[in-house]
């Protein structure tokens, strides 16, 4: 076995044991308020960065559809009162519809326009949460939602939730990038890059795109279940514009190009939220400045910045192709010879951060 | 052979590893190694006990947005009633935490998990804003081992419908403060017929069905109840609905959205005097700097407090406030005597048990339960959901030699109850107040 | 009938003042096809710095004289540090007014605090006006923010189509490389609209936040506004903003009235149709 794959391994299992053993020895808070937030709002911050890096398509819709889900859970279980399984199904399938009724309006747009006409999507839910009376009661929310007794597991004990996160946290991961490297994720790929060559190859761009936003919905409904359980309740509170900022903020601290980047940004969102608020009450500011800092230097956000700093830190590994590999000259579409996989795509191309072509953009619309 | 892609894509995921153990290690470094068991109940880590020389106690405002000013006097009336203690109680040192919501549940849910499990204090006081109250008393449900106390939250619900055994209100609810108002507009101020404007969330509907209730029972009429989104600046829509055959507007708009309506009615030349909710024209409305003066004086009102009541306990809490808080408002709002009443309580309270926290703080709940004592408004004690039955003003807003704004005492109704003297499974009959309960066009 | 042409005329003014916040947003998008989604928080900032300089000086119309004049070398300041860079890029230009934006509202907060904020305007826009031909009483103030908003837009018009730098502007919305290979100082070009844009936005601040009072989160609104009156309008055109902001202005102020509760969710219904049948906007053009 080459040393790489040791390595691999080895490092592998030390997160996963690291993982599986935050409960023993972090404390409660740190469990329930970083461990579970950061991997629910991971999971919705997934479908982001899966819609935006291997789609191409920047979507704010994801905190308005988790808050479809989760209303739609609450008004199940609370209102009307029948079990939790229903409310979750109910909630999931919601959230998938409404994503797909939203794909179907937005699919045709791209770039900035898609952001504009999803962020008109999300404010138009968030409104309608804190004005309707009928389902959504308003302003207030509806509270009372309890984590439920599946079976012998019981959900409302906070290292039992922790670990059902994690486990659907990893499922919806690795089902991601399983998609991301099979023939799907690859033509979304090809089709975020030039749409207009994959239609002559005969691939429909259209419902590429539609059914990648429904997914990314599907995934923000899984969070939006797990999310109000945690809550306890939901409200428009929970989905407004400031919110629905925090997931984009999120996924692109992490990183925008790797799906890691979701959970990577979320812990570090989580810390800093929590934590800077005890030195000061500026920490709105200390994340905008991070923010700010990824936008302008660090495109590839956290992760990317890990890198750099690793790579600078060994620079006495001799392997003649890291240079090249490892360039940050942006690529054009791959030819047929070299289809990108879900590890290299990010290698071989900055994403729409770094070289976005407006006109080109422009004349697809 | 390997694919070179295909090494990277290894090397790659290593370095993204060491990431994550780093902010792991970050994580573990950060947090203390401190377990704690849990205590069954909902999704929420139990907590640690305060150190044996101090009580912590947390206290909830709304110190941004509609009701930022509103939730600053709310504070100082906790920092009041501290300092009247001296700073400490039952031989221990108070620790205060604060922490600051902004009207939505959602905020005010999450500074009280932080305020309970990352501070660790021993009791909690807030919040100020009726939807965060109801949050607050869901969340206090999933804390049993904690005592929660409100800090001005007025919706009627908090309490009357689904209360939590640990939440207690010793401040009386929104339908309360209206006791007396109805009857004093019809009466002696002659209203007939009146419309309502009011944000659309559980606090205004206490406070308009209880308006409302006293109105239509003595013969008024409502033709029409506009309900306004918390926060909205435009009302140009609202004044210029208003029917012309009306006498007067009951207004239950707080803080910043009542100004705002006023100015705007003012500017469209509108005539109708106002009736005002108890945060309508409250003092943090009478100290705004603007030019409403004329239009507010004479509009009566009714709520918790009367700026100008003479009883001595009243005169000395404005002095004791006027003193420590130069820069406050000129006379305490009703959220700084909310938030002392309430906090005195828990003081009081604590001094009683002798700071004895232990089984659950299950001492301290039962001795909230029965307290019974003398605040700057008369006495208080609590009904079987722990919830206030105290004295209520009606006022009248009249101007001082100084110029300023005050609400002129015109009326005292003595412990007045949460169903306004109704009997209870009648009151709960008529079901919850929300847009069109009450009513009488 | 007197009521509705009493909603007519709010609804007439308020897309005045919509219009003014707007205008500045679809001109800097046009031109440098830059989202700058940190536009809310410059009207924030007008409108506070507004205030301050009216509650120093006393003088109002002091306040808005300099409080737009302020924002705009803000806004300049803010294009040459942070977006003059990364051209070209598109959402990473959004992502940095993203930034920009939480950090200015946060800025603000800690130094004006929570509360509201009330101007004091100057007797002579305050108070009732009797128009006689309409037979209505309607507040002076609101039509003064009709006034500002036509001197704007006729100012803008004079701009575009009367003088070179109008000229070098529509060109440069139609064909930004064509211009730049004529020889036109570009980068100055763009520094000079952003300013103007920022102007716009500290501008409507100051007469928003002097009609309704000034808190927190108003950025938020008038961002999302500015969004929906560009979209709807067309990015790049003024003309565009002005329908926009009118169309807007008319079905929210119809919408309070006579279908109060869902009167916000017509407003974006309105732009996501819009958006996905015609996608640049009522008088936009596909470049």
């Amino acid at each position: 076995m080459s040393t790489v794959r040791i390595q691999r391994i080895a490092g592998l299992t030390v997160l996963i044991v690291l993982l599986l053993a935050f409960p023993l020895f972090a404390s409660q808070f740190l469990v329930v308020q970083i461990g579970i937030q950061s991997l629910f709002l991971g999971i919705v911050a997934l479908g982001l960065i899966f819609l935006a890096g291997y789609g191409g398509m920047v979507s704010l819709a994801q905190m308005a559809l988790y808050g479809v889900s989760g209303y739609t859970m609450a008004i199940v279980t609370v209102t009307y009162g029948l079990p939790w399984y229903v409310g979750v199904i109910a909630g999931v399938i919601f959230a998938t519809l409404l994503a797909a009724i939203f794909a179907l309006i937005s699919a045709h747009t791209q770039g900035i326009y898609f952001i504009m006409i999803t962020l008109a999507e999300a404010m138009l839910v968030y409104f309608y949460a804190d004005q309707d009376r009928v389902f959504t009661n308003g302003h207030t929310g509806i509270n009372g939602v309890r984590p439920p007794l599946i079976g012998p597991i019981v959900m409302s004990d906070p290292t039992t939730f922790y670990y059902v996160t994690l486990l659907i946290a990893a499922l919806v991961y690795l089902g991601l990038r399983y998609i991301g490297r099979a023939p799907f994720g690859l033509a979304l790929q090809g089709i975020r890059d030039n749409a207009q060559r994959m239609q002559s190859l005969g691939f429909n761009a259209y419902a590429h795109r539609v059914t990648t936003f429904t997914l990314a919905g599907f995934i923000a409904g899984i969070g939006g279940v797990l999310g109000t359980w945690y809550d306890g309740a939901i409200s428009p509170g929970s989905i407004d514009l400031t919110r629905t900022i925090n997931i984009l903020v999120i996924a692109v601290l992490g990183g925008l190009s790797y799906l890691e980047g979701a959970f990577v940004g979320a812990v570090f969102f989580t810390l800093v939220t929590n934590f800077a608020s005890s030195f000061t009450d500026r920490f709105n500011t200390v994340i905008g400045l991070a923010f700010l800092a990824v936008a302008l230097f660090f495109p590839d956000g956290l992760i990317g910045l890990s890198k750099k700093t690793l790579q600078i830190a060994t620079q006495t590994v001799s392997w003649r192709g890291r240079n090249a590999l490892e360039s940050s000259k942006p690529v054009k579409a791959p030819s047929a010879s070299k289809l990108p996989t879900s590890d290299t795509v990010s290698e071989d191309k900055k994403l729409m951060i770094a070289s976005a072509n407006p006109e080109e953009e422009e004349k697809q619309q | 052979m390997k694919s070179k892609t295909r090494i990277v894509a290894q090397r790659r995921w290593f370095r993204q590893l060491m990431l994550f153990l780093g902010m792991l290690a970050l994580l573990t470094a950060c947090g203390g190694g401190t377990t704690t068991p849990t205590s069954g109940g909902g999704l929420s880590s139990g907590s640690n006990g305060s150190s044996s020389n101090e009580i912590k106690i947390g206290a909830l405002a709304t110190l941004t947005g509609p009701f930022a000013a509103l939730g600053a006097d709310g504070m100082r009336g906790v920092e009041l009633a501290i300092s009247e203690f001296g700073g400490q109680v039952a031989g221990k040192k108070i620790t205060l935490i604060k922490e600051s919501s902004d009207a939505t549940p959602a905020v005010a849910r999450d500074a009280a998990r932080k305020l309970i499990e990352q501070d660790n204090v021993d009791l909690m006081i807030g919040p100020l804003s009726g939807d965060e109250g109801l949050a607050v008393r869901d969340y206090a449900k999933t804390q049993p081992n904690k005592v929660f106390l409100n800090g001005s939250s007025a919706a009627q619900d908090t309490t009357l419908r689904n209360s939590a055994p640990n939440f207690y209100r010793f401040s009386t609810d929104g339908v309360q403060w209206m006791a007396g108002l109805g009857t004093y507009a019809y009466q002696a101020q002659g209203h007939r017929r009146v419309v309502t404007v009011a944000e659309d969330y559980s606090f205004p509907y206490s406070q308009v069905g209880g308006f409302m209730t006293e109105f239509c029972r003595v013969g008024g009429h409502v033709p029409k109840k506009f309900w306004v989104p918390l926060g909205t600046t435009d009302y140009s829509s609202v004044v210029s609905s208003i029917p012309t055959d009306i006498d007067g507007i009951y207004v239950a708009l707080g803080g910043s959205d009542g100004v705002n309506f006023l100015k705007q009615y003012v500017q469209f030349g509108g005539k109708a005097p106002i009736i005002g909710g108890s945060i309508t024209v409250d003092q943090t409305v009478l100290s705004t700097k603007g030019t409403l003066y004329q239009r507010v004086l004479g509009t009566a009102s009714a709520g918790p407090i009367a700026d100008n009541n003479p009883d001595a306990a009243w005169q000395q809490f404005v002095s004791a406030y006027k003193a420590k808080f130069p820069d406050g408002l000129p006379s305490p709002s009703l959220f700084a005597h909310a938030y002392y009443i309430n906090t005195k309580a828990a003081l009081l309270a604590l001094q009683q048990v002798n700071g004895d926290l232990s089984n659950g703080e299950a001492k301290l709940k039962v001795t909230l339960s029965n307290l019974q004592f003398d605040t700057p408004t008369g006495p208080v004690k609590l009904d079987h959901n722990r919830q206030a039955i105290a004295n209520i003003y009606v006022t009248v807003v009249d101007k001082k030699s100084d110029g300023t704004l005050y609400n002129k005492l015109v009326k005292v109704i003595p412990n007045v109850n949460q169903t306004l003297g109704v009997p209870e499974d009648q009151y709960l009959a008529q079901g919850p107040l929300s847009r069109d309960n009450p009513s009488c066009p | 009938m007197r009521e509705f042409i009493t909603i007519t005329l709010n609804g007439v003014t308020l897309g005045g003042l919509y219009f003014v916040a707007a205008a500045g947003f679809s001109l800097i998008f046009g031109l440098m096809r830059v989202v700058n989604l940190a536009h809310g928080s410059l009207y924030l900032l007008g409108a506070y710095v507004g205030w301050s300089i009216g509650d120093a000086t006393g003088s109002w119309y002091l306040a808005l004289i300099t409080a737009p004049l302020g924002v705009a070398v803000v806004g300049v300041l803010l294009q040459q540090a942070f977006l003059r860079r990364i051209q070209g890029q598109e959402l990473r230009e959004a992502l940095v007014t993203i930034g920009v934006s939480i950090i200015i509202a946060d800025l603000l907060l800690a130094h004006y605090g929570g509360q509201n904020y009330e101007y004091t305007v100057p007797d002579a826009l305050n108070g009732p006006v009797n128009l006689a031909i309409l037979g209505v009483t309607y507040p002076a103030y609101r039509l003064f923010i009709l006034a500002v908003a036509l001197v704007v837009g006729v100012g803008l018009w004079l701009l575009l189509k009367h003088t070179r730098l109008g000229m070098i502007i529509r060109a440069g919305i139609d064909d930004r490389d064509m211009v730049s290979a004529i020889g036109i100082n570009v980068q100055l070009v763009f520094a000079l609209v952003f300013g103007l844009g920022a102007l716009l936005a500290g501008l409507a601040g100051v007469i928003g936040g002097s009609d309704l009072s000034v808190r927190p989160g108003d950025d938020g609104i008038y961002l999302l506004y500015s969004l929906i009156v560009v979209i709807i309008g067309g990015m790049g055109s003024i003309g565009g903003a002005a329908i926009g902001a009118l169309l807007v202005g008319l079905v929210s102020q119809y919408g309070l009235a006579y279908v109060p509760v869902y009167s916000v969710l017509i407003t974006f219904a309105m732009m996501i149709v819009v958006l996905s049948v015609r996608p640049q906007g009522i008088l936009g053009r596909r470049t």
